[in-house]
């Protein structure tokens, strides 16, 4: 048996999988007063009348109009998202050849970048400016100046409204609380110098083009851990819908790169120029930056191997040596005879474990699991009833081989665990013999009957009138015994050891 | 008239400890099942649990793989399935609640219906995974989903393999196929891919698998550059890719470099930081390169620029020979 690992030679196109690519996926209703001008919510609130006007053609009935109001909120999360974060690439904490990959995070809601607005105020998305995702994802070096990440309450984001407490020296641009939230929440927030800010930060411009919706057409080649997780954000007439925030940042070689996903909601207006320069929109006297923090991760770009093809590429090497293709127990280069004997039931998939007989003995056995290195075929009779049947003993060896005991022994036990399958195996069973017994109790009847009618023809062959008799008296019987059959069979059910003579008139 | 009917126990224990009796009493009312297929709900239940046990959900991991340096970090081990196993795991469950001499003629003529029932357990498995995904697949995989409505033959070998590395948990969504050839023509029905822990990956399929190719998945495509050597320095580039059908080349394949240069990533570094790159004048800068070489006028939003810079799907290829 060998196995050969090999990369495919051409990277395939990434349409192959059928995905689709789209430009933003904008949502009919949002939390803020962004959307069509008579549509606006205010506060995220929706106001959804029904009208009907009822009138008479004969003026009988006068012109009534009936009104219905539903008032209801739209609510999109800002401060964080519990659950919506998909994945993030590079996975956390990887160490592998990252250097020219763009990080980025993918997130569970094909609308969420577009359900805010990085311009405040932004009525529409009319604007191509407006499409500006407020969500954005930045790349930050070990060897950048350093950031702090900490947790703070909505009210260390503000210093205008009652008693807020933003550090003097901290910008967080001006917001509004909507339904539901409290200055006392809290939230993850990151202070960036406001130098590396306007270094890292992408422009306005850059924004639309770092969030995209893939459109993932399932295919039956996934876990079922993954395809739960797809069935969730599908339905029978929608496929799966992912968007993705990408960073404008290529990471560093050799250092811990700090990839953050952050809000850039009310952030147009003091994003750097595309020279880097600082918007004139930043309070002078600002020396962060604060942010809020939505998913850090981690990563390091090296020459090791921990990318997706340098790890399949590398399986079943240690240290550059093979350590094998099946799933077995590796055989030593022994030449003894007694080497011989247990390479040899190595390469059939056993292992020795530790056996604790009935009787209280320590021994050793062997075991084999399900999978084996190699094609096995057989047949059992069935039923086999119990593990001591089919237990093995070798003599030349004075070892048992409990495999299939084991496997038995397994069955019996998670059967029993799940009350479902034992209550239904049960009742299928007991189906079975009851209809045998049914059925049983038919034939006779039947065959008793067909005696008794026989018995009576012979004396009546010659008269034609008695003939007729005997047709009536036979539908009569049969009329009679279908009535009393349940009688009959229960009784008999309920006595069977005894003879049951029952009469019939 | 008075006629005596007589039923003499006898006759029926006599029945009852005869199987093949049994058993043709109990067909007598039924249809005839040729296929064998579980008809009631109650059969049905009853076949999904046993396909699920004979693809041993529920089988602790150390009957599995009973030491674990069958399994070390960093490998993918091959298996076979043994049926006979398997048959024995069965038979313990339906062994429950067997007590008396009745209770074993009845085992011995009906047991074989369940063996029969778990088979085409088995092949419904993956239906139940996929459930309205299915509604999605593509056309060649739907059709071969609809052939697991047959039972798996118990000839048909079961094959696999256990997949213990950090690919697994960090491409949670890792695609795998599995064929029945080297060419990569015969695909193999899935039967099972589950994680039995976050770097323990399990696949079982119908059939004796040749080659298995284990590709990334869309929702880990990335943004990435193309990173050259150039005296010693490394510079990012990024080649193009065709945006529709143009020319005899397809969507998404590549642009060859005769045709459209690659951009020099360098160039649309921002002054004064490292690494960052002026995403919007790239983007321009491309959509007006796709213009003047492939003469692509269409619309250039984020859509098409990922597709732009999207890297192209990784495959790794393991190909078993059987010499044994």
């Amino acid at each position: 048996m060998t196995l050969t690992i090999e990369n495919n030679p051409a990277k395939e196109s990434p349409l192959t999988g059928n995905l689709i690519f789209y430009q933003h996926m904008l949502p009919p209703l949002t939390s803020s007063a962004t959307g069509a001008a008579e549509s606006a919510a205010v506060g995220g609130t929706y106001k959804l009348t029904v009208e009907e006007t009822i009138s008479s053609k004969d003026g009988k009935i006068e012109e009534t109009t009936y009104q219905n109001i539903n008032v209801f909120g739209v609510r999109s999360p800002r401060f964080s998202l519990p659950g919506l974060i998909s994945s993030v690439y590079p996975p956390e904490s990887a160490q592998g050849e990252y250097a020219n990959v763009l990080a980025h995070v993918c997130l569970n809601r094909g609308t969420l970048p577009w359900e805010r607005n990085a311009v405040s105020g932004a009525s529409g998305f009319d604007a191509e400016a407006d499409k500006a995702p407020w969500l954005g994802t930045l790349l930050f070096y070990e060897t950048d100046p350093a950031v702090a990440i900490k947790q703070v309450t909505l009210l260390e984001l503000t210093n205008v409204n009652k008693s807020g407490t933003l550090p003097a020296g901290t910008f967080f641009p001006p917001f509004e609380l909507e339904d539901g939230e409290q200055y006392t929440d809290s939230c993850m927030v990151i202070d960036i110098p406001v130098a590396l800010f306007n270094q890292v930060a992408p422009t306005l411009a850059d924004l639309p083009w770092l969030a995209h919706v893939r459109e993932i057409q399932p295919t039956n080649k996934q876990s079922a851990k993954y395809l739960d997780k797809l069935k969730t954000l599908s339905s029978e007439t929608d496929s799966p819908k992912l968007s993705t925030v990408i960073t404008n940042r290529l990471p560093i070689t050799g250092a811990q790169n700090v990839a953050c996903l952050v809000s850039f909601e009310n952030y147009a207006k003091y994003l750097p120029g595309n020279d880097g320069s600082q918007s004139a929109d930043i309070p002078a006297g600002t020396e962060t930056v604060r942010m809020i923090l939505l998913k850090q991760w981690q990563f390091f770009a090296t020459k090791q191997d921990q990318t997706f093809s340098g790890y399949l590429l590398n399986l079943n090497k240690k240290d550059g040596q093979p350590t094998g293709t099946m799933l077995q127990l590796n055989p030593d280069n022994g030449t003894s005879e007694a080497d011989k004997a247990i390479n040899n039931a190595f390469n059939m998939g056993y292992v020795p474990l530790n056996h604790h007989t009935r009787q209280g003995d320590n021994t050793v056995s062997w075991y084999k699991g399900p999978f084996l290195p190699f094609v096995s075929a057989g047949t059992i009779d069935i039923p086999v009833n119990g593990p001591d049947t089919c237990t093995a003993y070798n003599p030349d060896t004075g070892m048992f081989d409990v495999s299939f005991a084991a496997a038995w022994q397994l069955g019996r036990l998670l059967a029993l665990q799940n009350g479902n399958f034992a209550t239904a195996l049960y009742n299928w069973k007991r189906a079975n013999t009851q209809e045998a017994i049914s059925a049983f109790e038919e034939e006779m009847i039947k065959k008793t009957l067909k005696e008794i009618v026989d018995e009576e023809a012979e004396q009546t062959q010659t008269d034609e009138a008695r003939i007729i008799g005997r047709d009536a008296a036979q539908l009569e019987l049969a009329q009679l015994m279908a009535h009393s059959l349940n009688k009959i069979l229960s009784q008999f059910i309920n006595n069977k050891d005894g003879e049951n003579t029952i009469e019939i008139r | 008239m008075k006629t005596q009917l007589k039923l003499d126990s006898n006759n029926l224990l006599n029945t009852l400890s005869n199987p093949a009796e049994l058993r043709r009493l109990r067909n007598l009312k039924r249809a005839e099942n040729l296929s064998g297929e579980p008809l009631s709900s109650e059969e049905k239940n009853l076949a999904d649990w046993l396909g699920r046990l004979k693809l041993l959900h529920g089988v602790p991991f150390n009957y599995i793989v009973p030491d674990v340096s069958m399994l070390p970090m960093e490998s993918i081990r091959f298996f076979y399935v043994d049926s006979l196993w398997l048959d024995y795991l069965t038979e313990g469950a339906l062994s429950i609640g067997r007590s008396t001499a009745g209770d074993s003629v009845h085992d011995k003529a009906f047991l074989g219906d369940l063996h029969v029932f778990s088979r085409f357990g088995v092949k419904a498995q993956r239906n139940k995974v996929l459930g309205h995904l299915s509604f999605h697949l593509n056309a060649a995989e739907r059709d071969r989903l609809a052939n697991s409505a047959s039972p798996i033959t118990p000839t048909e070998k079961i094959t696999g393999f256990l997949l213990r590395s950090g690919v697994v948990s960090g491409w949670e969504g890792l695609q795998v196929e599995a064929f029945l050839d080297d060419a990569a023509t015969k695909p193999c029905q899935l039967l099972r891919m589950d994680h039995l822990s976050p770097n323990v990956l399990l696949c079982m399929f119908e059939g004796m698998v040749k080659k298995v190719i284990i590709h990334e998945y869309p929702e880990v495509l990335h943004f990435g550059v193309d990173a050259d050597a150039v005296g010693g320095e490394t510079v990012f580039t990024k080649s193009f890719r065709y945006i529709v059908d143009h020319d005899g080349h397809s969507a998404g394949e590549q642009v060859p470099v005769t045709v459209a240069p690659p951009v020099q990533i360098a160039d649309f570094a921002r002054a004064g930081s490292t690494g960052v790159v002026r995403i919007n004048d790239l983007a321009n800068a491309m959509k007006k390169e796709l213009e003047n070489t492939i003469a692509y006028n269409g619309a250039f939003t984020a859509a098409e620029f990922a597709l732009e810079m999207v890297e192209g799907v990784e495959a790794v290829n393991f190909k078993i020979d059987i010499n044994q």
